[in-house]
């Protein structure tokens, strides 16, 4: 009878391991890792797609191989919002409006590395023109894990040029000022740490 | 006079281009993916970087691609004045439309471009 109840006791404790782990978002416990680095809460609310937007999914799973066939709206900054796809195995995030037709996309991402191994999956827009051949961020927008606060813009001294804050998972800046030049993209934790960092540079990561 | 018309209406619609013209764009030119990598010769761009392939001009839906490995590629559309895109690292699939980058209904290229890393395993392709 003792050992019955030792062996209850023993599956019990494991199956809350597992299910404690499970809850927190899949992201096995690493020595001193923000296990939020990897996981994204905000689900979003259900959306149907638009008329354009169903045909655009229809031909990027077709071309894929994937079955994206649920949206979800993340939140929307300003006149932009984000949402999340899936359908099959797969979970990918895109941009767009939010319309009374439903979602609107402009971009599909489907990153592997985010969030496992990469805290931001980013949207901002690189460009470079004839007069301005250095390619800089002219805008900051994407999706980020849970630990993720602000993300900042930087010039190529490293110095913050612009900032804006993560709220449930989604950030926005429509326009970054004018005359500076954002080679630089830094995301922080709530203490400030760098979580992630990246560069328009050729050559840079 | 109807002969000066007829010719001006020529030139004119050899000038402006059509709203309708349905295209598709596919590089590597066959089903399959490539390596873009440093040393890439891949279909012409308007601004050149090593590496770098783009469609014909047209009124494109989107620009997507499908990157199995490597390092950095940059995905989107480029004028005669700016190139305007966003970064991929690695395994990637993505779309990405002229609205994206704030150009809705432009007459544009679509492209790809090595950007930094290992040369991308991937095919990319544009439609109308």
């Amino acid at each position: 009878m003792k050992n019955w109840l030792l062996t209850f006791a023993a599956i019990g404790s494991i199956s809350l391991a597992v299910g404690g782990f499970a809850l927190a978002g899949s992201s096995p416990p690493t020595g001193g890792r923000d296990f939020r680095l990897g996981t994204i809460s905000n689900h979003g609310t259900s959306l149907p797609l638009s008329p354009s937007s169903r045909v655009l999914v229809q031909s990027f799973n077709a071309r894929a191989g994937f079955a994206l066939s649920e949206t979800y709206l993340l939140g929307v900054r300003g006149e932009r919002a984000f949402f999340r796809l899936t359908g099959g195995t797969r979970t990918c995030f895109a941009g767009g409006t939010a319309t009374f037709a439903g979602a609107e996309l402009y971009s599909v991402s489907c990153a592997e590395s985010f969030p496992s191994s990469q805290p931001v999956l980013n949207f901002s827009i690189v460009e470079a023109t004839q007069s301005r051949p250095t390619p800089a961020f002219i805008n900051l927008r994407g999706v980020a894990a849970d630990a993720v606060a602000t993300v900042a813009a930087t010039n190529q001294q490293g110095d913050v040029v612009a900032k804006t804050a993560v709220v449930n998972n989604i950030f926005h800046l429509a326009k970054l000022p004018s005359g500076v030049e954002a080679t630089g993209f830094v995301a922080f934790n709530s203490a400030g740490e760098v979580l992630y960092q990246t560069s328009t540079l050729r050559g840079g990561s | 006079m109807k002969v000066l018309f007829a010719a001006l209406f020529s030139a004119l619609t050899l000038l402006v281009p059509s709203a309708a013209q349905a295209g598709f764009w596919l590089w590597p030119t066959y089903q399959g993916w490539d390596f873009l990598g440093p040393s890439t010769y891949g279909d012409p761009c308007i601004h050149y970087y090593p590496g770098s392939t783009c469609s014909g001009w047209n009124y494109w839906a989107y620009v997507s691609v499908d990157k199995h490995s490597g390092g950095r590629v940059h995905l989107g559309f480029q004028n005669n004045s700016a190139i305007r895109g966003k970064f991929l690292d690695g395994w990637a699939n993505d779309l990405f439309t002229p609205c994206e980058a704030g150009w809705c209904g432009w007459y544009l290229k679509g492209g790809t471009t090595y950007w930094s890393g290992d040369p991308s395993y991937l095919s990319t392709q544009a439609a109308t």
